[in-house]
């Protein structure tokens, strides 16, 4: 029996869709590349922005600890290179810390400071000159400290690649963004203006600062 | 039902790979320090032309971290009240600020820097405001020199 025999005649709406999906224009497959890509990278996106607008201020504020600080003045200890028990107790007293004083380190930066590590976040700075004392604890920023930690590529290794990938990505995306411009101009028309009108703000920064 | 299986088994598949790296009890940056010899940092401070731009490894006690880039750490001297500046340009290495109280080992090399007038008296003059003393520029005299250690391996013991 010969296949035409068995097989059912095809119709013509299903002729019809089969040869329109093999017509596909490549603008089809580019905006489904864009879409598909911004689904994938919009977390990595949206973490990479976020750290980006905060380490972009990084000379106003700590993007990745919060540091709070507070000041006593001290009456002088009798030997500041050996403090006593109740020296120690009396001085976690006066921050209000709540422990028995028994701490991790004791450091003297130069001749006028004594650093009292209480844990590798928590510190009490004296200074023998004046007896101001700093009691000093730094807060991992919930949040930013791991946006931050990802955005620059503190962890390496493997990140880097995941990074590479990312970068690689945004490309694909920018242009394919550009190329999404149907018409008869296509990226010479309006895309291409527009293209063009988001290079002057930077072109002229390069051009003020680039020495 | 079959896209959201595909989009989850791609998102674990990328973290999985991200998560890979087991916990080590040290934490190294760099190249893991492989001399022999340690250099006691009083002899380093001591003698610094004689160890310029040599590589050699240090040993110490982690008393600072910056807080803001991790680009820089300070190690206690085996002597009191001295210190050795870590400094590594920004991103090469970020120390945490865990590192504080902790034994460090580092490789590297001495490098000596020659800080401006005006920089020195800047330096000079926030020092003061903090310590809430006057300062008078014409105090400092001319540009000063610093050394500071330039590390290519770190480890920081847990």
């Amino acid at each position: 029996m010969s296949s035409s025999a068995t097989s059912p005649p095809e119709s013509s709406e299903s002729v019809t869709r089969k040869s329109s999906k093999k017509k596909r224009p490549w603008r089809y497959y580019n905006i489904l590349l864009h879409r598909y890509q911004g689904y994938l990278f919009l977390g990595t996106t949206v973490v990479y922005a976020i750290s980006g607008l905060a380490v972009n201020h990084m000379e106003d504020w700590n993007p990745n600890y919060s540091q709070q600080r507070q000041t006593q003045t001290l009456a002088p200890l009798a030997d500041p290179e050996n403090l006593t028990p109740a020296e120690g107790a009396a001085l976690y007293s006066a921050f209000g810390i709540g422990q028995s004083f028994n701490p991790e380190n004791v450091f003297y930066p130069d001749e006028h400071l004594i650093d009292i590590l209480i844990a590798s976040d928590e510190k009490i700075r004296i200074n023998t000159q004046t007896w101001q004392a700093e009691h000093e604890r730094t807060v991992r920023r919930p949040v930013l400290h791991l946006f931050n930690f990802l955005h620059l590529n503190n962890a390496k290794k493997a990140w880097t690649l995941y990074a590479d990938i990312y970068a690689i990505a945004l490309l694909l995306m920018a242009l394919s963004g550009l190329l999404m411009k149907s018409g008869r101009k296509g990226v010479w028309g309006e895309a291409g203006l527009w293209t063009l009108a988001g290079m002057v703000v930077p072109l002229g920064l390069i051009l003020l600062y680039y020495r | 039902m079959k896209n959201w299986m595909i989009a989850s088994a791609l998102g674990l598949a990328l973290s999985g790979s991200m998560l890979g790296g087991s916990a080590l009890a040290d934490t190294v940056f760099g190249k893991r320090p492989a001399l022999k010899d340690v250099v006691k940092i009083s002899a380093l401070l001591d003698q610094p032309e004689q160890y310029l731009n040599k590589e050699i490894k240090v040993e110490g006690i982690a008393t600072d971290v910056c807080s803001m880039r991790g680009c820089w750490m300070k190690i206690q001297s085996d002597r009191k009240k001295e210190s050795l500046l870590i400094k590594v340009n920004d991103g090469e290495m970020v120390f945490p600020m865990s590192a504080r109280g902790k034994n460090t080992v580092i490789q590297g090399k001495l490098v000596k820097r020659t800080i401006p007038v005006n920089e020195v008296i800047e330096l000079e003059k926030a020092r003061a405001e903090k310590a809430g003393k006057k300062f008078d520029p014409a105090s400092v005299k001319g540009p000063r020199t610093v050394y500071m250690f330039k590390p290519s391996g770190v480890v920081i013991a847990d």
